[in-house]
């Protein structure tokens, strides 16, 4: 062979494509943010930043689009952005696949087919307008509620009988005196009481407080008072006599009920508590790194007994309760969660079901994932969603069955609440009446926020917004202690 | 149940905010150059944008992150190549290369050896993204092994095969770049 070209050629002639590169096609940053829609519409996204209620975002992104200048220099290409989204939009909606023949459905049935007996419908609302918060349920017929008189701010604790259809008050969630600014937080339901923590969220007082009532109901007593990092509660449990939390930054605390000082659990350093008497090494909250981190071992501060955690390799944020652990794989293309034992046995991965962060752990060791709904990919590559999917799934790792939670827009979003409570819950709820609606419209250029710098666009742009319409009715409620037991 | 201040209850991760103004500004400014890089990368304006938009979507999620490092265009120009080479991009790839019409647009205006530009889509992944960041990226070869991960025996290796196939004669053995 000839060995005729030299280095210095070769430098030349990328440094030469590189320059008459063929101008790209459209707006770079708009086709990213279009590219970051069709990613984020499978991922859970949290609509209201409150406890326990998601919203899937269906197609398309909130944002203006498209004003931009081009990558290539040559000025405004507002037209161009504005149709080649709109382009996108129709050809997802309408194009559907053009060589495969019916594209697969997610094999998913909703909850009321799996389940019929732990599907039920409260009224939203109680008598007097104050709205319910489901947190978990207390049996297979009753549901413990938390009634709020304005957003968020938790008035009184209900317990709600299914099987009667009516709602009786547990007690009253007082606001501690002389304490501005203050919301109960996580509630949570032992053998025999139930206990709440309280913060003033919006301060920078490192401050908390503890609850407790009977099961049976009464009155409401205050346990005490925290601050500093104890103050910075991360999950609650109530025993016969103490609430325990663990903070932040780790170590697991116990207060007595009758009142008295804190004192940290022997042996607790970089634990978090799960729910009462399990714990874990991974921290409640995190996002991002934090949540990928892989559970390396499960504790019960009760007998001191830890189990370690058989993680495979090539899994991400796996989570484990006593049993059960659920994660995902790493790699970013592929949705596969995982799913197995503590000990590493009977590991699965069941189909459709995705992890993208949020609750993984429910109420008798269910596991809960997100349905992507993708069944495949059109002859151009974009993806084919099942728009009759549910949107989530509670899954039964040791019969395998997996049953559908919310109901998909035709957008391909929706929303759906998991219980509050501070233990993994055993309530999902939706509103089936409440629907996602995008609405887009011509504004001009000029009224859209640009780039400092850039020159003003001129013209007309679609702008989006997705809101929610209907509902407000009732909640359909699927709690996991009516689920009839497998074994 | 207020969450105002500290994050949501029930999530670990919250919804992704909207991207910041120095974000599109850096996307503004940069995009260009970013997306010719990917030109040379891939060889095609189709998978030059595709990879682009990867690689920048992948940065706005992080920017916060990158941000502080103060180093966004490497961090995107990593990410491109790393995507070139990886499965992904080869699924892409075959995915998109039915739809897409062969581009000549090149030809009339390459200030180089238009041959030799022909050739080098003959080059698997890797080879080709080492020659890239060699001759391109102007990269030394412990640079360029760190950003695609492999060993610095596996970047020269990569590089001597790929300049055989496309008959270039290597100058200094000894550091394998012209100077």
């Amino acid at each position: 062979m000839t060995y005729d070209r030299s280095e210095a050629e070769l430098a030349r002639t990328l440094t030469g494509a590189a320059d008459a590169a063929p101008p790209p096609v459209g707006d770079l940053l708009a086709a990213v943010q279009r590219r970051r829609g069709r990613r984020t519409r499978r991922r859970v996204q949290s609509a209201l930043a409150v406890a326990g209620v998601v919203a899937v975002i269906g197609g398309g992104t909130a944002v203006a689009r498209g004003f931009f200048s081009s990558g290539g220099g040559e000025g405004q290409t507002l037209s161009a952005a504005t149709a080649t989204a709109t382009a996108t939009a129709t050809a997802t909606a309408s194009a559907g696949p053009t060589e495969a023949a019916e594209p697969r459905r997610v094999a998913i049935r909703p909850a009321a087919e799996v389940w019929p007996a732990a599907v039920t419908k409260i009224p939203v609302k109680a008598a007097d307008g104050w709205r319910y918060r489901p947190v978990t349920g207390l049996s297979a017929t009753e549901l413990l509620l938390v009634a709020e008189s304005s957003f968020e701010k938790a008035g009184r604790l209900e317990v709600y009988d299914t099987a009667a259809g009516t709602s009786t008050v547990l007690a009253d969630m007082p606001t501690p005196e002389g304490v501005k600014g203050y919301f109960v937080q996580d509630v949570e339901a032992g053998a025999e009481y139930v206990a709440w923590w309280g913060e003033t969220p919006n301060n920078s007082d490192k401050w908390a407080d503890f609850w407790v009532v009977p099961r049976a109901g009464g009155t409401a007593k205050q346990v005490g008072q925290v601050t500093g990092d104890l103050s910075e509660v991360e999950r609650i449990g109530v025993t016969a006599d103490s609430v325990v939390w663990s903070a932040a930054g780790g170590g697991i605390y116990r207060m007595p009920l009758a009142g008295g000082s804190p004192e940290k659990i022997a042996g607790t350093d970089g634990l978090h508590l799960m729910s009462w008497p399990w714990a874990t090494d991974v921290a409640k909250e995190g996002g991002g790194e934090a949540e990928q981190k892989n559970q390396t071992k499960v504790v019960n501060l009760e007998t001191g007994q830890a189990a370690e955690v058989n993680v495979p390799a090539g899994v991400q944020g796996l989570r484990c309760g006593p049993v059960w652990c659920f994660g995902k794989e790493k790699d970013q293309e592929n949705d596969a969660s995982v799913v197995q034992r503590v000990d590493g046995s009977d590991r699965k991965s069941p189909p459709d079901l995705s992890l993208w962060g949020g609750e993984r752990s429910l109420a008798r060791g269910f596991g809960f994932f997100q349905i992507s709904g993708v069944v495949g990919r059109d002859a151009r590559g974009e993806e084919i969603e099942d728009a009759q999917a549910p949107l989530a799934a509670v899954y039964d790792p040791a019969t395998g069955t997996a049953a559908g939670i919310g109901r998909r827009d035709p957008s391909g979003g929706g929303s759906y609440g998991t219980g509050t409570s501070s233990s993994p819950t055993s309530i999902l709820y939706w509103d089936e009446g409440q629907r996602q609606v995008e609405k887009c419209r011509k504004v001009d250029a000029t009224s859209v926020p640009h780039p400092p710098g850039e020159p003003v666009p001129t013209g007309k742009v679609t702008s989006c917004t997705t809101t929610t319409e209907g509902g407000g009715k009732e909640l359909t409620v699927v709690n996991l202690l009516a689920v009839p037991p497998t074994e | 149940m207020a969450k105002t201040v500290k994050s949501g209850m029930q999530q670990n991760g919250g919804p992704p905010r909207p991207w910041g103004v120095e974000f599109t500004d850096f996307v503004a400014a940069r995009g260009n150059a970013l997306y010719r890089y990917g030109y040379v990368l891939t060889g095609n304006a189709e998978d030059a944008a595709d990879l682009t938009q990867e690689a920048l979507m992948r940065l706005g999620d992080a920017w916060s992150r990158i941000r502080k490092k103060d180093d966004p265009e490497g961090y995107v120009r990593t990410t491109m190549a790393r995507l070139h080479v990886s499965r992904w991009r080869r699924l892409r790839r075959e995915r998109l290369v039915a739809a897409v019409p062969e581009v000549t647009y090149t030809d009339d205006r390459l200030d180089g050896d238009v041959g030799l530009w022909k050739e080098l889509e003959g080059l698997p992944p890797k080879q080709r993204a080492v020659l890239v960041l060699r001759y391109y990226e102007d990269l030394s070869d412990q640079e360029i092994a760190e950003l695609l991960g492999v060993s610095r025996g596996t970047v020269r290796s990569q590089a001597a095969r790929a300049l055989d196939k496309l008959r270039i004669r290597v100058t200094d053995l000894e550091t394998g770049r012209v100077g």
